[in-house]
Parts: structure tokens; C-alpha cells; sequence
């Protein structure tokens, strides 16, 4: 009974004491999208979408999106200072996404980004892109559709992931990207945005090398770049080839394909005399979607189109890789097998160097299981 | 000793794990990964093995003076002078790891989810709620710590979660570090498998044949180790082993970044988990601490003992503040458990031989 | 006072007592000890007139006024019979049909002692004096005649008892709709219908000096433990005070600890779960005029079990007792966490629904512990205006507070819309839980709760559980742990616990409540399936 009673005592001693760790939901001010930017000087422009919902009697609320924008030598100082400019605690716990200006993408990313690993509070789970131009001019772009309903942190958001959807780009947030970045064999590659006049569009891939940022991918290419990495399959992972010259109707030289399943065999192979080649197969079963020459009944027929489409595509997969080496970015992570299962001769190597000379190569093979419910 | 208080075969596995699952988890890969780098999962398997070398001794013990925990029979083994010093050592050693868990969970805690609280609050928390939990037998405990182990499946299942972002190739090439380097590293997953130490004092309790208490104590720890090693294993398999070293909790840390659609942040989620298997682990030692002080001070009842240990405990526990006081402290009561709780059965186990030998020796001349 | 023999321990306690009052002769000399007694009696009441006695009966009861005596002149022989009995608790109905009637219809043939071998069971011959207050107090009326050796005694008991109606706080949709009434013979013959067994017994136990309260203790002897039934009679006839009211009083008597919000004995009024409890060994105990009956020793998990379990489709019955459980963990759980998401750790919450979250959040003055507090109080004031109410009146109530009050709050902004809807789950899980106790202490437990998840988040909760857990698995009920088959864990009793199995799977007892037969000697799919 008195070890009892010691324990209520105590217990209701810390009671009195208070709560040390609150943070009340209605007491603070959620980012909801980040950019960071450099600027002439070196400092480090932070800018941040709030949005703040304004409450209506029918609980439909709307949002008043708005953003804010601060400068500070690291990006931490920056937010301590944007902190300031906003009347309640600023947040980023819930962030959905993180934007860098391709000024900023193409120096080290990691130096901005060491807050979001370092803060035990900050979301890994957000998602990374890079903008064309300043991430700012992301950020604050009008955005028309249901402007009013979300804010732009969402509609970034949802944009990049039906992209992801469509395999456009690939799936990477904060904590993804981390250990390739630290990886010396692999590179990353991240969405690339570009602010239009009334929307944001995810317009293809920028690549990476190390911790800076390359070159761009774009259109198709995303596609096929998506599909190298071995992916198994989407949503709506789609094609569009031209397959012929045949045809007077431009549309009639087409067919759109949706990939269904898709294998890749990755070889990386070094021959006595150090010599490193590469090379990726990928086995595609496709189904056509879209054909207007129809007639897809005999089997002859069938095979021309696997065989343009196989054509076609290891063509477009070893202009992917090519673009790759000449960026210098082992996005596939041709070293990472190196490492692994070839060690002796990756600590011989200076990756660096070696990459951009090593042979390369793809090819696609395509079968077709499918033509939707017509022939 | 009260027929009532007995526990079963099931309930000693399950006390094993508990006590064994603990504060180490959490950063237990990093640890490992600081000597052995990706060759760490082998050096816990290596610790897993030894550690049996030390259950057998324990259980060899135990079975040469039955229904006696290692407070009782220390005094018969190297006599009532030397037994009570011995005793008196073995149960400040005792505290020190009822301190080093308070410390490194305080400290984990104090990183991830109170920033501002006092530390004294945190770990008084935990350790009042333990005392609670310790004033009453043994079964009682057993019972706890069987209906909390379900949550190991949760724990598992958080971690499994994982393999839905690995690169497999980081583990690769396997045993790069050298056989010596990952020996070295063992030494480490030793005292994260720690725990094992308190069929000392449960053994005493259980009833049932006595060689399948063995085996249900090896089952015990061979589990241990294998969900150790696949939690390792997973991480440096998640983590690239550059970034490892910077990650301090790679579990935690790993698992920040997950989210499912109805709950983000499932860290927070395996945070609160993780709390009761240090709370389970603490109960043990905090229960074997205090049958010891009963031993020492001669008490009717552990019970009475319990509150003192707790906030004796708790109070010592407040001590370091910065990190590097904590890395310290956790050091030194690492290779003092290590001692006591591995090796320390042992040696009294070769006594004990030693000694009924030179007794049959005398009886025969 | 001390006219008539009290149970045995009262005996020696008053012995110095009657030891003054030995000037009434007939008082002294009948209380005491019973060996010698018989022959004194008989020496004594020879010489006594019926006056006296009269007299000392009246004394006896202080003079009470609805004590009557009528003096009656039997037509046969003009002798003078004299009737006495309580006027409050007889019917005089009975008394004119079965004694006044039949006594003026009796010739010389007949007496009053050949009449109770030909007319009515409840006319006795009694010889034993020192019952005779204790027979009035049982709504007897006494016949005394000259004859001084014996008297004689008709049940004329008065009827008090309502009808046997379903119990309201435990209705069945299928099933038995009977409940028991606060006639303890009513209940016990509930209970025998249904167990037409020669092994139920029952046992007559009183407490109480001065209430005299009496407790019926049913069993299967060739089921419950011996010991159980030891413990349970030890504890109640160590139960030493003047009055025994209630059911309540008893049950804090006898449970292992009283300082524990869990219920350790199940009260129930419906006699078909009597019957089964009592099939699987736990002991019953029927209270004098309560319809409460409680059984013992029980586990956790048996206040989560209603009769309608068993006459469902089995896996309909496990579902809703899954769902019954569940709530218990929302009704505890679910205010505690979502004070501890909204102030501690609302990274929790999905993107998708943060802003949503916020919006409804964002001009509410007080912090979430308070909000919930009072609305809180405020069910709980809801529910205790509604149960003392009127039913019509009642419902009135539940609408006014749980509909007007709700909107305003909210309208008012002062309580936020999700902090409503938490608050009014918690409480249809509250309600969910069958058991009236369980649900009550449900509804006590969340407040720690939530003062926990206040100050610590998420660990206040964690540690919250694991302290409610461990008083759990510390918790004994007459010496059998109550949370039984998960703590210590028994794979083969969860078949009637969290889940029901079909009842052909269930041929034996749960082991908790250690019964001396293990095997139910089911056989109910003896057929062969084709």
C-alpha cells in the first residue's frame, strides 16, 4: 500500500508540472510546398506555400493560398527568418513537397537539404522536384484548376504524382534519394517542373550526377528512362511510336501502347583486360491501345508491329543511355554492380572518369499479349 | 519459495525475448555498422552463438541449485563472506543496466519526441510505471510479459515494410570487412543481446523439466537474434553504407519516411511500440534488481524494495546530460554487463564444478 | 429482543445479555443452549398461560403496531384459539380463505392437529418456541391454543412481486425474455427450469445482524471447484455488520480489491446466463428481494458476452464480439488519442486530411484536453439527468442535450466539430460494452487517459496501457486470474472469449475457473456428414 501511494504521489506530481512538448495543431502554420534558391550573392532564398483555410458555415472550406519568402545564408536561417514574417509557428512537418531552382539543383542539393534529414520533425516523405528557372516562380504560378480548393503545395503535389503514375518521371521523395545520393556507384533523377502561364506542367526528368544536377530528359525519353530502371509496371505506363512512313494520314503511322509487364536483365560484365560493358534487356509484353490501321488479326501482322516497336525502342533506350553517359550520370547504377559483385576492380577504377567511356548498351524486346476488345 | 509464484516453459521463452528486446534495437545497426560496416548482421550472428556458451553456464547453474535464484546459491559457491561481497557487485551491477536503459531510452526520447521536457520527467515515467509493475511476483510478470509480445509481430511487420524501398545490392560484397573486424564487432552485439542474464533470477521460478528449460532459453535468444539480424540486415540493405554512419537510430529513421495512407509518420508509431519492450526489458532487471536488494537487506518481501531501486535508479539515471556523457556512460556499463552478466556465469559455474569436485575428492579419501 | 435463537456466533456474543434478562423466565430460559433446552420448554410452557407468551411476544417486537392478535371462539368446543401475525406483510385474503374459514368448519371429530394432515401444506404443528419471530418476520400467522406444547403456523405471505419482465439493461433480440424478479424462490425456480439437475444446489447463507439478508448460493457440485466454493462461502460469512442492503455491499465484501475500477463478480438478471455461468462452474449468488444476481469468479472477457452470442450464426457472434472489444478500446483509447495527435504529434495525420483537420481546429480558444473534458462531463451529465428522468422526459433530454447543445457548441465555436464526433463515438462505444459495471468503469478509465495523453502524447498513452494492463494481469477474482485465457495465455479457452465457435466445438470448460470436469460432454454433431 505505500509503494502505492508513493507512486500516485509522484505520478501526480508530474501532472502539476505541465506539458512541456505541446504543439497545438491550431497553433501553427503548415508548410505545405518549399523552394529553395540561390541568389547572386550565395544566400539562400527560402520561399513557402501557407495555405490557410477560410471557414464557412457549410464546412466546405476554402483555401487562401499564400506565400511567403525569405533570405538567409543556409536554409535553416532562411526559415528562421520566414518564421518571423508569419504571425503563428511555422511547420513543415507536413510538407508535401520540396522544389529547388535549377540554379540551386545544379549545385549541391545535399547542403540544402541536411535540414530536412537533420530535423526529427521535418516530412522524409515529401516529395523532391526541380524547377526550370527559379523554384519561386513555381511556387507563386497561377494555377487554374481549382485554385481555390487546394493549395499549390496539392496541386504540385498531385501533378508529380500522376506523373509518376503515367511513368513519366520517377517515384523518389527526401529519404529515397538519400542513400544514392551518398552511393558513389548510382545516380538519382528527379521530376522537372516548368512554370507556364496558367499551370505547372511536370515536364520531364533532370538527371544527376553525384549530388548536382546534370541535364534533362524529356517527353518519351521519361518513359523509356522509367522503364530502364526496371519498373514493373503502372497505372497507365503508355507509348505512343511511330512505327511506319508508310501512311499519307500522319495518325495511321502510329501505335500507342500500354506496357503490362516488364522485366528487365541487367548485365555488367568486365573482361580480363579491365574493359567494363554494360547492358540492359528489357522484356516488354505489351497491349496495343491504340491502332486506327486495325486488322490486327493475322499473326504476320502482329509480328511487324512487335518487330517496328522493338526497333524502335532499343533504338530510343540506347539514346537514353547514351544521353546518360554523356551527362555523366549512372542513373541504373552500373557501379552499385560493380561494387558489389566486382570489387577488386571498382577500387582499381575512378568511376568518374571510367563511366562515360564504358560500352553501354540496351536492347528492347517487345510482345505483344493484347489489342483491347477489337481486333 | 510459494508454489503460486511458479511460471511456465511458454512464460520463460517469453520473459527471454522481453528482457532481451530492449533500448538496443533501435540502434543497434549502427553500432554494428561502426566496427563490422555491412558485415555487421554476421557479427550479431557470431554474439548469438557465444551468448548460448553463457546460457548454458546459466542454466548449468541453475540446475545444480534449483529453486534458488543467483543471490542464493553465490554464497554457497565461494562461501557466505565472499558471497555477500560478490552479491553486493552483482547487484550494483544490476542497477547500471537498469540505469543504462533509463539513460539511452531518455536520450532517444529526448532526440525524437520531447525535445523540452525535463529529463528527470521522462525517465521517471518509465521507471515509476515500472515499479509499479514489479510489486508483485513472479507469475504476474511472466504473465505481462507473454501478453505484450504479440506487439513483436508489429514491430516486425513496421520493419518489413521496408523491403518495399531496398537496394539489395548494398550488402554486397558479403564479408569484406574481415573475419577479424567482424569478431571485433561481436562484442557489440553482445550487449545489445544482453537480457538473456535474468533466467538467473527466473529460472528460479520455473517448473518443468530441466532440460527443456535449456532449450526453451536458446530458443529464446536464437530469436532474438535472428529478428535482430533481420532488422540490421534490413537497414543496411535500406541505407547506403556512406550514410549509415551519420544515422544514429537507423530504424527510427528509416521508417520516417514511410507513410500509409491513414497514418504518416509510422516512427512515431514505432516509438510508442518500442516503449513497452523497454519497459518489459527494464521490468526484468528492475525485478532482478530488486529480489537482490531483498537478498541483501534481508526483506520479507521484494516488494518493499521495489520504489527505492526505481527512483534510485531513476535519479542516477538523470545524471548525463550531453551526448558525449551518455556515449561514455554507455560504454563503461556495456563492458561491466558484459563482464557480469556473460562471463561472470561462467566463471561460478566453474567453480561450483570446481569445488563439488575437491567435496567428492574428500568424501572418497 | 433475544426471545428467539440467532445464529451461533450472535448467540455467544449476546449470552451476557440474556444472562440479565433472566427475570422473564420463558426468554431466559429458551435462548438458551439448545442441548437442555427442549425439556425446560416443555416444563415451562405448561405453566405459561398464552397471555404471557402473548405478552412476551408483543414485548419482543417493541410493541410494534402492526403486530395483531385476534382472539377467535371455536364454534366446536367455544375454546379460544388466539391468531397472531404482522399484519403488514400477510394477506388477509389468505387468512380468511385458509385459516378462518377452514376453523369454523371444523366439528369434534377434527381439531386443529388431525386438520393439518387433511387440508393445506402450509399449516404446520411447530413445537420449537424460539422460532416464533422468526416465523412471523416470514409472513407466517400463528395459532395458539391452550395446548401449550405446540402452535401452529400458515403461510400467508402477502404478494409483493411484480411480473417477470425482461431485464431493460440487458434485452435480447432472440431468446429467452425472462428476468428475475425480487423474490428470491421466483428466481431460484428461473434458474431450476432451466438446469434440471439434482447437481444444482443451493445454499442458504445470511448476512446481516439486524437486515438479515438472505443470500441463496447456487453451484453444480460436480462442477465448481471446491475450493472456489469454499473461498466464496468464507468470504460471505465473514461479512459481520448490521445492515446488508444492497447487492453492492456484498459484492465490495467479498472482491479481491475493491480499489480496482473492474468489476470482479458479473451482475446479471437474466437466468439463462445464470444457467450457463453456472454450467461452466462459477458459483451464483441470489440475493432477498433484488433482481441481481451476481456470479463469480469471473474474467474480463465474460462481461463482453451476451446470450445473443449463442443464438446467432457463430461467425455473426464472434464479429460483434470483436466489435464489443474493439469499443472498449475506442471508448478508453479514442479521446486520449486525439488530444495526443492534435497537440502533440499531428505529423500523424494524412496530408490529405491535415488542412481539413486545421480548418475545423483553427479558432477554438480552449486546448483539446479541456475541450474533451467538458464535453465529456457534459454526456456524462446528459446520461445521469436521462436515467433519473421518465422515460418520456427522458428522451426529451437526450435530445435537448445530445442534438441542441452539440450544434450550439460548435455554431458558438467553442468546441471544435471533430472533438464532437470523438466524443460522441466514445460514448456509443461506451454503451456498447453489455455489462453496465465494464461500461461504467470504461468511462471512468478514459479520463487518466486523456490527462496522460495530454501532458505525454503518445507515451502517455503507451504507459497508460501498459500500467491498465498490468492491473489486469495482476487482478484475481476468488483466486483465479481475470484475464484469463490471454494472461496466462490458453489458446483453447479463446474459443468463447474473443471469438464464439460453433458450439459443437465447444466440449470443454474454460480452465480459468479450474471446474472438476474439464469435458462438457458435448456430442452435438454425432451424425455423420454424407
Amino acid at each position: 500500500m505505500r509503494s502505492v501511494k508513493l507512486i500516485s504521489l509522484f505520478s501526480s506530481l508530474l501532472l502539476l508540472t505541465g506539458c512541456w512538448d505541446q504543439t497545438q495543431l491550431n497553433e501553427t502554420k503548415l508548410v505545405r510546398a518549399a523552394g529553395f534558391d540561390y541568389l547572386k550573392n550565395g544566400k539562400i532564398r527560402n520561399s513557402a506555400s501557407i495555405p490557410q483555410s477560410i471557414n464557412t458555415d457549410t464546412g466546405t472550406g476554402q483555401v487562401n493560398n499564400q506565400i511567403f519568402h525569405a533570405v538567409g545564408n543556409t536554409a535553416r536561417q532562411s526559415r528562421i527568418k520566414l518564421d518571423r514574417k508569419v504571425s503563428e509557428k511555422v511547420d513543415a512537418s507536413k510538407n508535401l513537397i520540396v522544389i529547388l531552382g535549377e540554379e540551386a539543383a545544379r549545385k549541391d542539393i545535399y547542403h540544402i537539404l541536411d535540414v530536412f534529414y537533420r530535423d526529427p520533425k521535418s516530412a522524409l516523405n515529401a516529395r523532391i522536384a526541380v524547377a526550370k528557372g527559379k523554384a519561386s516562380d513555381v511556387l507563386s504560378a497561377r494555377f487554374e484548376e481549382t485554385e481555390t480548393s487546394i493549395g499549390v503545395g496539392t496541386y504540385l503535389n498531385e501533378s508529380i504524382r500522376s506523373a509518376e503514375d503515367a511513368a513519366i518521371v520517377p517515384v523518389e521523395n527526401i529519404q529515397t534519394v538519400c542513400p544514392i545520393m551518398f552511393d558513389p556507384g548510382q545516380d538519382f533523377a528527379l521530376p522537372y517542373l516548368v512554370a507556364e502561364k496558367n499551370a505547372v506542367s511536370v515536364n520531364g526528368i533532370a538527371v544527376f550526377h553525384g549530388n548536382k544536377m546534370v541535364g534533362t530528359i524529356h517527353g518519351a525519353q521519361g518513359v523509356l528512362f522509367t522503364l530502364l530502371t526496371g519498373k514493373q509496371k503502372n497505372r497507365s505506363m503508355s507509348l505512343t511510336r511511330k512505327i511506319s512512313n508508310k501512311h499519307k494520314d500522319r495518325i495511321l503511322n502510329y501505335v500507342s501502347i500500354k506496357v503490362k509487364r516488364n522485366k528487365r536483365t541487367f548485365n555488367v560484365n568486365v573482361s580480363p583486360d579491365d574493359k567494363i560493358s554494360a547492358h540492359i534487356t528489357l522484356n516488354m509484353s505489351v497491349v496495343i491501345t491504340e491502332y486506327p490501321g486495325d486488322n490486327l488479326t493475322s499473326k504476320k501482322k502482329i509480328n511487324k508491329i512487335e518487330h517496328a516497336l522493338t526497333k524502335s525502342l532499343t533504338k530510343e533506350a540506347n539514346n537514353v543511355l547514351k544521353k546518360l553517359q554523356d551527362m555523366n550520370s549512372d542513373a541504373f547504377g552500373v557501379g552499385r554492380k560493380l561494387i558489389a559483385f566486382h570489387n577488386p576492380t571498382w577500387k582499381k577504377l575512378n568511376w568518374n572518369e571510367e563511366y562515360p567511356n564504358i560500352d553501354y548498351t540496351a536492347s528492347v524486346n517487345v510482345k505483344v499479349i493484347g489489342h483491347g476488345i477489337i481486333e | 519459495m510459494n508454489s503460486s509464484h511458479t511460471i511456465t516453459h511458454r512464460q520463460l521463452f517469453f520473459v527471454i525475448i522481453q528482457s532481451q528486446i530492449g533500448v538496443g534495437v533501435l540502434s543497434l545497426p549502427y553500432t554494428l555498422f561502426a566496427k563490422a560496416k555491412t558485415d555487421g548482421w554476421i557479427s550479431l550472428l557470431l554474439a548469438g552463438l557465444f551468448i548460448q556458451i553463457s546460457i548454458l553456464a546459466i542454466w548449468k547453474l541453475c540446475e545444480m541449485y534449483p529453486k534458488q535464484t543467483i543471490f542464493d546459491f553465490i554464497p554457497k559457491i565461494v562461501g557466505t563472506k565472499l558471497g555477500v561481497v560478490l552479491n553486493i557487485l552483482f547487484v550494483v551491477h544490476l542497477f547500471s543496466v537498469c540505469v543504462i536503459i533509463l539513460i539511452l531510452y531518455n536520450s532517444i526520447v529526448s532526440k525524437w519526441i520531447f525535445f523540452q521536457t525535463p529529463r528527470l520527467v521522462v525517465i521517471l515515467i518509465l521507471a515509476l510505471t515500472c515499479v509499479y509493475c514489479i510489486t508483485c511476483t513472479a507469475r504476474e510478470i511472466a504473465r505481462f510479459l507473454m501478453l505484450v509480445s504479440p506487439l513483436l509481430l508489429v514491430l516486425f511487420f513496421f520493419v518489413a515494410y521496408a523491403y518495399s524501398d531496398v537496394h539489395l545490392l548494398y550488402a554486397f560484397p558479403v564479408g569484406a570487412a574481415g573475419i577479424k573486424t567482424i569478431l571485433s564487432g561481436s562484442s557489440d552485439a553482445l550487449i545489445s543481446l544482453l537480457g538473456f542474464d535474468t533466467a538467473l533470477v527466473f529460472l528460479a521460478y520455473t517448473q518443468g523439466r530441466s532440460n527443456s528449460k535449456l532449450k526453451v532459453i536458446s530458443y529464446a535468444s536464437l530469436c532474438v537474434t535472428l529478428f535482430y539480424c533481420f532488422v540490421t540486415f534490413t537497414t543496411y540493405i535500406f541505407f547506403n553504407p556512406v550514410e549509415i554512419v551519420i544515422v544514429p537510430e537507423p530504424v527510427l529513421y528509416m521508417l520516417k519516411a514511410f507513410s500509409f495512407k491513414i497514418l504518416e509518420r509510422t516512427d512515431l508509431i514505432f516509438l510508442s511500440i518500442w516503449i513497452v519492450f523497454v519497459t518489459t526489458s527494464l521490468i526484468s532487471y528492475l525485478f532482478f534488481t530488486a529480489k537482490g536488494v531483498q537478498t541483501l537487506f534481508k526483506l520479507k518481501h521484494h516488494k518493499s524494495a521495489a520504489p527505492y531501486v526505481g527512483i534510485i535508479c531513476a535519479l542516477i539515471a538523470s545524471i548525463p546530460g550531453s551526448k558525449l556523457d551518455v556515449q561514455l556512460w554507455s560504454k563503461l556499463i556495456g563492458m561491466s554487463a558484459l563482464c557480469c552478466s556473460s562471463l561472470f556465469p561462467i566463471f561460478l559455474l566453474l567453480i561450483a564444478i570446481f569445488r563439488k569436485r575437491k567435496e567428492k575428492g574428500a568424501v572418497s579419501t | 429482543m433475544t426471545f428467539f435463537k440467532k445464529p451461533k456466533k450472535l448467540l455467544e456474543q449476546k449470552q451476557t445479555v440474556i444472562e440479565k434478562e433472566k427475570e422473564s423466565s420463558s426468554s431466559s430460559q429458551q435462548t438458551s443452549v439448545k442441548k437442555s433446552q427442549s425439556e425446560q420448554d416443555a416444563n415451562v410452557n405448561q405453566h405459561q398461560s398464552i397471555n404471557d407468551l402473548l405478552n412476551d411476544i408483543e414485548k419482543s417486537f417493541s410493541s410494534s403496531e402492526d403486530l395483531m392478535t385476534h382472539w377467535v371462539e371455536m364454534p366446536a368446543d367455544k375454546s379460544k384459539v388466539a391468531l397472531i401475525f404482522l399484519d403488514s406483510i400477510i394477506d388477509k385474503q389468505k387468512l380468511q380463505d385458509l385459516i378462518l374459514n377452514p376453523l369454523f368448519e371444523l366439528d369434534k371429530d377434527i381439531d386443529l392437529h388431525t386438520f393439518e394432515k387433511v387440508i393445506n401444506i402450509d399449516f404446520k404443528k411447530q413445537t420449537d418456541f424460539t422460532k416464533i419471530q422468526e416465523l412471523l418476520l416470514q409472513s407466517y400467522t400463528l395459532i395458539f391454543t391452550k395446548d401449550s406444547t405446540c402452535f401452529f403456523s400458515v403461510f400467508t405471505p402477502i404478494k409483493t412481486e411484480r411480473d417477470i419482465s425482461e431485464p431493460d439493461n440487458e434485452a435480447v433480440i432472440r431468446g429467452s425474455h425472462e428476468g428475475f424478479i425480487e423474490s428470491m424462490s421466483t428466481n431460484i425456480a428461473l434458474i431450476r427450469k432451466r438446469l434440471k439437475s439434482q447437481k444444482l444446489v443451493v445454499k442458504y447463507l445470511k448476512v446481516g445482524k439486524e437486515t438479515h439478508t438472505n443470500i441463496a448460493m447456487l453451484y453444480m457440485s460436480d462442477i465448481a471447484n471446491p475450493e472456489i466454493l469454499h473461498e466464496v462461502e468464507r468470504r460471505i460469512t465473514s461479512i459481520e455488520a448490521d445492515s446488508v442492503m444492497t447487492p453492492g455491499n456484498i459484492e465490495e465484501s467479498i472482491e479481491d480489491r475493491t480499489f480496482s475500477l473492474f468489476p470482479q463478480t458479473l451482475s446479471t438478471e437474466r437466468p439463462d446466463r445464470v444457467a450457463a455461468n453456472l454450467m461452466e462452474g462459477r458459483v451464483a449468488l441470489l440475493y432477498d428481494s433484488s433482481p441481481t444476481v451476481n456470479l463469480a469468479p469471473v474474467n474480463f472477457f465474460v462481461f463482453f458476452q451476451t446470450p445473443d452470442d449463442y443464438n446467432k450464426r457463430w461467425m455473426l457472434g464472434s464479429f460483434y464480439r470483436m466489435i464489443r472489444l474493439f469499443s472498449f478500446f475506442i471508448a478508453i483509447g479514442l479521446p486520449a488519442f486525439y488530444i495526443a495527435i492534435v497537440s502533440f504529434h499531428y505529423e500523424v495525420i494524412p496530408s490529405a486530411l491535415i488542412l481539413l483537420m486545421k480548418s475545423s481546429l483553427e479558432n477554438i480558444p480552449y486546448p483539446p484536453l479541456f475541450e474533451a473534458l467538458v464535453m465529456e462531463l457534459t454526456i456524462e451529465l446528459i446520461r445521469e439527468a436521462a436515467i433519473r428522468l421518465p422515460t418520456r422526459i427522458g428522451s426529451t433530454i437526450a435530445i435537448v442535450g445530445g442534438l441542441v447543445i452539440g450544434d450550439a457548441v460548435v455554431k458558438a465555436g467553442l468546441i471544435s466539430n471533430l472533438m464532437i464526433i470523438v466524443v460522441a463515438t466514445t460514448a456509443i462505444a461506451a454503451y456498447t460494452v453489455p455489462s453496465n459495471e465494464m461500461s461504467l468503469a470504461v468511462r471512468l478509465l478514459r479520463f487518466p487517459f486523456m490527462v496522460a495523453a495530454a501532458t505525454f502524447g503518445f507515451l502517455g498513452i503507451v504507459f497508460g496501457l501498459i500500467i491498465m494492463f498490468f492491473h489486469l494481469c495482476r487482478l484475481y477474482s476468488f483466486g483465479t486470474p481475470y484475464f484469463a485465457p490471454l494472461a496466462p495465455f490458453k489458446i483453447g479457452d479463446l474459443k468463447d472469449t474473443i471469438i464464439r465457435l460453433p458450439f459443437f466445438k465447444m466440449n470443454s470448460r474454460p480452465s480459468d475457473i479450474k471446474p472438476l470436469k474439464k469435458d462438457e460432454d458435448n456430442h452435438t454433431r454425432k451424425w455423420e456428414k454424407s
